[in-house]
């Protein structure tokens, strides 16, 4: 997948960049707003992460720009203001996401995925790996063709593992993916605990491997290779 | 004591003196121009006393006698009596009493003819002038009092409305006041210059309040993006094979504090929002569905301490208010109402009126409410709290003219919001 980041922080593109070419994406940066404009111009991508304050320029205009070249072009706002008008008007605009920084790569990661599987396969959003065939838009599961029901929060967590498979997921990532914003107040680790030890027994029930690894006091490996 | 009472008061006790001294002065003026007058008219009446005899008519001189104001007699030739004026006292048949009377006394030659002359007249006495200025100079007192009266009770009031106006001003001053309106100049020089000066300290005071809290605002933005930085990397360190357990677990920690950091950060970022102003926009926004939001949002939390959870709430109940600021509004409090419950305690949402209330067991001694709303004040040693919580229902509240009120009633903790009526 083609992927450009438009984030004029060298130190936050290098991290996002090196997150995201682990997964063999061919990540281009864009420092400022000039030039992920003249980048937008010339190559199609798959996904334009979008910071919104720019050197000379305002995010939010590149997002009209991006949508009247190149339609198919999903777009997700990176932004330290956090500001519910910013991600109104930036959705309002045509931006498919907004992700307020400071945020847990593998959740930008686990994003980008599903944004560009809505995009690409013409809404049949589905997601194929060994026997597990997940269907994000009707929430459902297949293993071995069986429907297995799962939780809400079970097939989140399920589909997040999968977008970071063979990464190492800290805990505190899945809280904050499970939970927002609103997780803040609460010992959280505990539900968290929790909700993966039932997703294993399930897909377990249902002859599915072993695929969540949990290392102790950190977090979890979804591992598909070895 | 006011300003007013206070100058008379002075005013009244330094003016004593002053009408004491020019009462004495005033008495022994009168004293000397009275006796300086009485002496020209005994000397007038002993002229005319002389004529009388030298024309032979003693008509005169017999009304005189007949007064009792005057006695002549025929004396030797050659004696010579000084002219002498001196106060005598002499008895009045008509006053029955001795009265004060001037005298003079000398000898006069009429037609060759020597003669012993008497002439007296009752003059004003001592005390009785004493009396007239004492009377006259009290009522100058009593008048004086009075005016200043008058003078305390309307006019110095006019003088004083301006004064009055600034003070009402200051008390209604208020920073975070939207529209700021200046003093108005008035005639009185130095009210003028108290309100000139007032204006300046308060536009000060205004700007001074805004740049801190924009201060407040952009340090906060400027904290997220090292914030993301430190999470990126720590990510991307944790995706390292050659890590052993314990680095990992050291990075979880870093990556810990990191996360606890960007909440404060982020509490207070919304903090200084409310204050600034920025959510401004404000809809009706009905409780029953939102409050339902917030259960599925912290249904584990619930379910993890076997809460029962009851809203009593009408579909029509419903707020002014900006409506993402609602959602954070009841999420903190019934957040709140989870954390200090007990297991297999009780949350109940319900209605009064106006008012929506919402209780939880917990434990069992009240709030003290003077702390509640401060700013990391904690209850919890559950370090994932900030201690915001209550601090932000607290602001969302005032910005959009809600009471928040607590009360502890039946072993529950109950926190009540009612919108004031619009």
């Amino acid at each position: 997948m083609k992927i450009l980041v438009v984030e004029d922080e060298i130190e936050m593109q290098k991290s996002i960049i090196r997150y995201l070419t682990l997964e063999k994406n061919i990540v281009e940066v864009a420092n400022d707003f000039n030039s992920a404009y003249e980048k937008i111009q010339l190559y199609e991508y798959d996904c334009v992460l979008l910071d919104i304050t720019l050197p000379n320029g305002n995010g939010l205009d590149l997002i009209k720009t991006i949508k009247n070249s190149r339609p198919k072009t999903g777009i997700i706002i990176i932004s330290a203001k956090n500001s519910f008008d910013d991600k109104i008007d930036g959705l309002n605009l045509g931006a498919d996401d907004y992700l307020p920084k400071p945020f847990h790569l593998p959740e930008l990661n686990a994003r980008i995925k599903a944004l560009i599987r809505r995009n690409n396969f013409d809404g049949v959003d589905v997601i194929v790996i060994n026997e597990i065939t997940l269907y994000p838009g009707e929430r459902k599961i297949l293993i071995n063709n069986n429907l297995v029901n799962l939780t809400s929060k079970e097939f989140d967590l399920l589909v997040y593992f999968i977008a970071n498979k063979n990464r190492v997921i800290q805990k505190n990532a899945l809280v904050e993916h499970l939970w927002g914003d609103n997780a803040d107040q609460f010992d959280n680790f505990d539900f968290i605990y929790n909700h993966v030890k039932n997703l294993r027994k399930k897909l377990l029930a249902a002859h599915c491997s072993d695929y969540i690894q949990s290392i102790y006091g950190i977090g979890y490996t979804f591992k598909t290779e070895l | 004591m006011n300003l007013l009472t206070k100058t008379s008061r002075y005013y009244i006790l330094y003016t004593i003196p002053v009408i004491l001294i020019s009462a004495i002065f005033i008495y022994f003026f009168l004293l000397n121009e009275i006796g300086e007058s009485n002496e020209s008219i005994l000397l007038t009446r002993v002229k005319v006393i002389e004529n009388y005899i030298a024309k032979g008519d003693d008509t005169v001189l017999n009304v005189f006698e007949i007064n009792n104001e005057v006695y002549v007699k025929e004396i030797e030739k050659n004696r010579i009596i000084p002219q002498t004026i001196k106060d005598t006292l002499m008895y009045s048949e008509i006053e029955k009493e001795y009265i004060s009377n001037k005298i003079i006394v000398l000898n006069s030659i009429v037609n060759g003819k020597n003669y012993q002359v008497k002439v007296w007249k009752s003059t004003i006495e001592y005390d009785e002038l004493m009396e007239v200025v004492f009377v006259v100079f009290t009522l100058l007192l009593v008048l004086l009092f009075l005016v200043n009266l008058y003078i305390n009770s309307k006019v110095s009031k006019l003088i004083w409305e301006p004064f009055k106006d600034t003070l009402v001003y200051i008390k209604d001053f208020n920073v975070n006041t939207k529209v700021y309106k200046k003093l108005e100049p008035n005639e009185i020089t130095e009210f003028n210059e108290l309100n000139s000066s007032l204006n300046h300290m308060t536009s000060k005071i205004i700007n001074d309040y805004k740049n801190q809290k924009k201060f407040g605002e952009n340090a906060s933005h400027e904290f997220q993006t090292p914030l993301a930085i430190i999470k990126g990397k720590i990510d991307l360190l944790l995706q390292e094979n050659s890590l052993n357990e314990e680095t990992m677990k050291l990075l979880v920690s870093i990556e810990e504090a990191t996360s606890r950091l960007s909440r404060v950060n982020k509490s207070l970022l919304l903090l200084s929002k409310i204050e600034n102003q920025q959510y401004e926009k404000t809809d009706t926004v009905a409780l029953l569905p939102l409050i339902e939001k917030v259960r599925m949002v912290n249904e584990d939390f619930i379910g993890h301490k076997n809460l029962q959870f009851v809203c009593k709430v009408t579909e029509e109940f419903n707020f002014r208010i900006n409506s993402e600021l609602c959602f954070i509004l009841i999420n903190n409090l019934i957040q709140n109402a989870v954390r200090h419950n007990y297991k297999n305690g009780q949350i109940t949402i319900s209605t009064k009126e106006e008012t929506l209330l919402i209780s939880n067991t917990g434990a069992l001694e009240p709030l003290d409410e003077s702390t509640i709303y401060e700013r990391f004040e904690k209850k919890s040693s559950n370090a994932n709290s900030v201690g915001l919580g209550l601090a932000i229902v607290k602001e969302i509240a005032e910005a959009n003219s809600l009471t928040v009120l607590y009360k502890y009633e039946n072993y529950e903790h109950i926190f009540s919001l009612n919108q004031f009526k619009r």
